[in-house]
């Protein structure tokens, strides 16, 4: 079995011929799993048993003829923000340290029902706020393409997990970037779905406004079955739209799209940021590839996009601090007691004060700052305010336009330990994502090539943005750049 | 920009106890950071609609149905740091 060449499609069709068993392809990528692992520091936490055991069960239920998801007996990973009953749920913090979920996400309870096989908790920035794993209170996770740079984050172990063939595809969640960034560090397909597309219950809230939960998968055609599976109306999550609904999705996909009556759209505020030249290189190519395939490209424009980033920097710790109140050292493992019996204001204080590392602390005091009487209107409202025109500029050019293309980000790769001292610089790593998060859209990232940096290769991402709830167009134009530029490569 | 004074009011209000040298740090990283996020000061938002939530909610209504509640859950109680018998303990907040 070349486990490099598998896919979701690829192994599911093996599985249901018989060719392999369940047992025999979760065995196959555990053993994988292992032999990584070491190097890339993808995995927060492994269920071994509980993997080959779902995957007996999926054998004898296709042995009785029992009815089986598509994905049943697809190996996958999570990312340790995402609540799986009886599992630990970290959220890549010592706050949460011991803490088991007592409940399946919704996400999680419709990948058990796919019959989908849980391999375990992948890394993450630290409550996934960060852009390379570094934050995470645990571990840095390795780029397997060059294990001295990140592989992005915050999803970064469930990117690696994908990407180094230690599961078949991975759920991740984009808040600001989180899966596309990664993605496209490690090469291989990220969907952020529009907001209310998927269930956020039983995630770990960041920001409440900008969080939800997308995958990583090897191919477009994959993150569409991945996705189809997770997405839709959750009586646990009210934000959840009716209009989020994927029917036969990933067969939709595969059928042949008209390039040539897709009108593509690219801001022409992407190319005056500073951008790394290789990768802006890489990304005109591509949309050339769209012209030559007869698509119209024009030229668009994004007023406010440079404002996206600081009022992301705003919107995004206001609702955090918010969100991260709760660790309190009254409701989780975690709790930090005095020596004076001071009563629950001491645990408060020592249990926030120790479990939260650098990056909280940052946010939840800037946040703490923004939404405090009297600057309320000068950040908190302000920041709305400019969230109103991002999302105007964004409505505007979807008049003219169908999708739009550009950078994932401004550069490939970095090294371990090159912004970590930096807040800000790292802020900037989301410079092309976050506004789609801000404007509440869906993006894709997808391999458009290479860039080589010290004598390795490093993979760079392509982002395909679409309209409010329209991944369906998003994944169909991917798909069909996957097949024919990869052919062309 | 922003005084020693007022981050630790922050940290207060945040309920965080952190040390002097933490707390510098956090002056420092701050102005920084506010300084970044201040550029928001030039942007006309007169008559602009601030945006609430992630996207224009709709009414979202479902089947009357009885769904599966939590119920009692052993391990929920296991992990919580303080219980006595089969109850979750809390600390004291009215003082006497």
């Amino acid at each position: 079995m070349e486990l490099g060449k598998l896919t979701i499609k690829k192994a599911a069709k093996l599985l249901q011929e018989k060719q392999i068993s369940a047992v025999e392809l979760a065995k196959a990528y555990l053993e994988k799993l292992k032999q990584k692992e070491p190097e890339l520091d993808a995995f927060l936490h492994v269920c071994e048993k509980q993997a080959l055991a779902k995957a007996e069960e999926v054998d004898l239920k296709r042995q009785r003829r029992e009815k089986l998801g598509f994905l049943a007996g697809i190996p996958y990973a999570v990312k340790d923000n995402i609540l799986v009953q009886g599992m630990q749920a970290t959220a890549g913090s010592k706050i949460l340290e011991g803490y088991q979920a007592s409940y399946d996400a919704t996400v999680i309870s419709r990948l058990k029902q796919a019959d989908a096989v849980i391999f375990g908790k992948t890394n993450l920035d630290e409550f996934a706020m960060g852009a390379s794993t570094e934050q995470s209170a645990f571990k840095t996770t390795k780029n397997p393409w060059d294990v001295s740079r990140v592989p992005g984050g915050s999803s970064g172990g469930s990117a690696v997990a994908v990407a180094a063939n230690m599961s078949l595809f991975a759920l991740g969640t984009d808040t600001g970037g989180s899966i596309r960034q990664p993605a496209s560090f490690c090469g291989i397909v990220g969907l952020r779905p529009s907001y209310g597309a998927v269930s956020r219950h039983g995630i770990i809230s960041l920001a409440s406004s900008l969080d939800q939960v997308g995958c990583f998968a090897k191919t477009v055609e994959d993150a569409a079955i991945v996705f189809e599976t997770i997405a839709g109306k959750d009586g646990f999550d009210s934000t959840v739209s009716p209009k989020a609904f994927y029917p036969g999705l990933s067969e939709k996909i595969t059928k042949t799209l008209d390039l040539k009556k897709l009108k593509i759209g690219v801001p022409k505020e992407f190319f005056e940021l500073g951008i790394d030249p290789d990768v802006k290189k890489l990304i005109e190519s591509s949309i050339d590839w769209f012209m030559q395939a007869g698509a119209k490209v024009q030229e668009i424009s994004l007023p406010h996009m440079k404002y996206s980033v600081p009022a992301y920097y705003i919107i995004l710790p206001a609702e955090a601090s918010a969100n991260l109140a709760r660790y309190d050292g009254i409701r989780y493992p975690l709790s930090k007691r005095g020596e004076s019996d001071r009563g629950f204001r001491e645990i408060y204080f020592k249990t926030k004060g120790r479990g939260f590392g650098p990056e909280p602390r940052r946010r939840i005091m800037i946040g703490t700052f923004c939404l405090s009487s009297g600057y309320y209107d000068a950040y908190y409202s302000r920041a709305q305010k400019v969230r109103r025109l991002i999302k105007s500029d964004f409505e505007k050019a979807f008049e003219k336009i169908d999708l739009i293309l550009g950078p994932v980000s401004p550069y490939p790769a970095f090294r371990i330990g090159e912004k970590i001292n930096d807040p800000v610089a790292m802020y900037l790593a989301d410079i092309y994502t976050g506004l789609v998060n801000m404007a509440s859209l869906n993006g894709l990232s997808l391999p458009c090539g290479f860039v080589e940096r010290e004598g390795k290769k490093l993979p760079v991402g392509l982002q395909i943005i679409g309209k409010h709830f329209n991944e369906e167009l998003v994944l169909a134009t991917g798909h069909q750049f996957e097949r024919g530029h990869a052919a062309l490569a | 920009m922003i005084t020693l004074e007022q981050v630790k009011h922050l940290a207060d209000l945040a309920h965080m106890e952190l040390s002097e040298t933490e707390l510098k740090k956090l002056q420092k990283e701050m102005e920084q950071i506010l300084d970044y996020i201040s550029q928001l000061e030039e942007v006309d938002v007169s008559g602009i609609e601030p945006v609430a939530g992630g996207h224009e909610l709709e009414n979202v209504v479902r089947e009357k149905d009885a769904a599966v509640s939590f119920g009692f859950d052993e391990n929920m109680l296991l992990q919580f740091p303080e219980k006595q018998g089969d109850y979750n303990k809390v600390p004291k907040i009215i003082e006497k």
